[in-house]
């Protein structure tokens, strides 16, 4: 019995020595993963990120055109009903002149001698 | 128009002479807006007045002028503010070249003219003339949304300047 047991110490000492080795290398592949995720993960991250600004700078870019073009022709047609409204108070003016002058209520040539 | 009230430069060759319509007309004025009125009665008058006026009541028949020639000489000496004719010339070729003028709002007979007529003339003048002044600001500073407010203060002022009036649509 004590002759076997400088051999039970051996089988032991390298089962244990095996256990060790495998936990070694199961926290060394553990640390080799997590490094690559964290490497590759925050590079997908990045490409996703920067693809998402590209889209919207796209989009601000579109809509400032776009605003440029609806601001354009707002501007076209407030000038183009301004300008309208200047002639229809013109004529609007003329007519009541018309209007007042056929009446008679005014004395039109008495001003006009003023200036002949 | 100020706080102060509003600013009116009465240039008629015959003040006194304007009519109950008018002479109401500017009674309101007075009560609604706490104008001031500053009468003239010749261009030189309406030249040598000192002072900013937010409208101009202007004859046509003054002593020294006549028809396009007033409102153009007028116009020249006040280029901001507004003016509503307010006369008995009735050539409607005088009062077209007259109204030719961008200043130049409205024509009022002042034979046939009523008060609500005339606070409506003014109301809008003052109003459109302020709006239009806007656009033509932002068109040239290129700013959109305050072109949009200048929309919105327009259809705005619509409103305000009838009710103002009285004046029901």
């Amino acid at each position: 019995m004590e002759d076997l047991s400088p051999l039970v110490t051996a089988l032991v000492g390298l089962i244990t020595g095996g256990a060790l080795l495998q936990l070694s290398k199961t926290v060394h592949d553990f640390l080799r993963r997590r490094q690559f995720l964290s490497q590759h993960g925050q590079s997908f991250i990045n490409k996703q990120y920067e693809e998402m600004v590209e889209r919207l700078q796209s989009q601000v870019t579109m809509l400032r055109e776009r605003t440029v073009q609806i601001d354009r022709s707002y501007q076209e047609e407030i000038k183009c009903l301004l300008r309208q409204t200047a002639d229809l108070r013109v004529e609007n003016a003329t007519i009541k002149a018309e209007l007042a002058h056929q009446r008679g209520t005014a004395p039109p040539a008495e001003g006009k001698e003023k200036t002949t | 128009m100020t706080s102060s009230g509003l600013r009116v430069l009465v240039l008629q060759s015959d003040p006194a002479g304007l009519g109950p319509a008018v002479d109401q007309a500017l009674k309101e004025l007075q009560a609604r807006y706490e104008a001031v009125l500053t009468f003239a009665s010749s261009l030189a008058d309406a030249e040598r007045a000192a002072g900013v006026f937010d409208v101009i009541l202007l004859d046509l028949l003054l002593p020294n002028g006549l028809g396009a020639e007033v409102s153009t000489r007028v116009s020249a000496r006040y280029p901001d503010t507004p003016i509503v004719i307010l006369t008995r010339l009735t050539d409607p070729e005088a009062v077209k070249a007259a109204m030719a003028l961008p200043t130049v709002w409205d024509y009022q007979p002042t034979d046939s003219v009523d008060c609500e007529q005339l606070l409506r003339s003014i109301a809008h003048a003052l109003d459109f003339y302020r709006v239009e002044l806007m656009f033509e600001t932002c068109a040239a500073t290129g700013k959109a949304a305050t072109r949009l407010g200048a929309l919105a203060a327009l259809t705005e002022n619509e409103s305000t300047a009838s009710s103002r009036c009285g004046w029901r649509q």
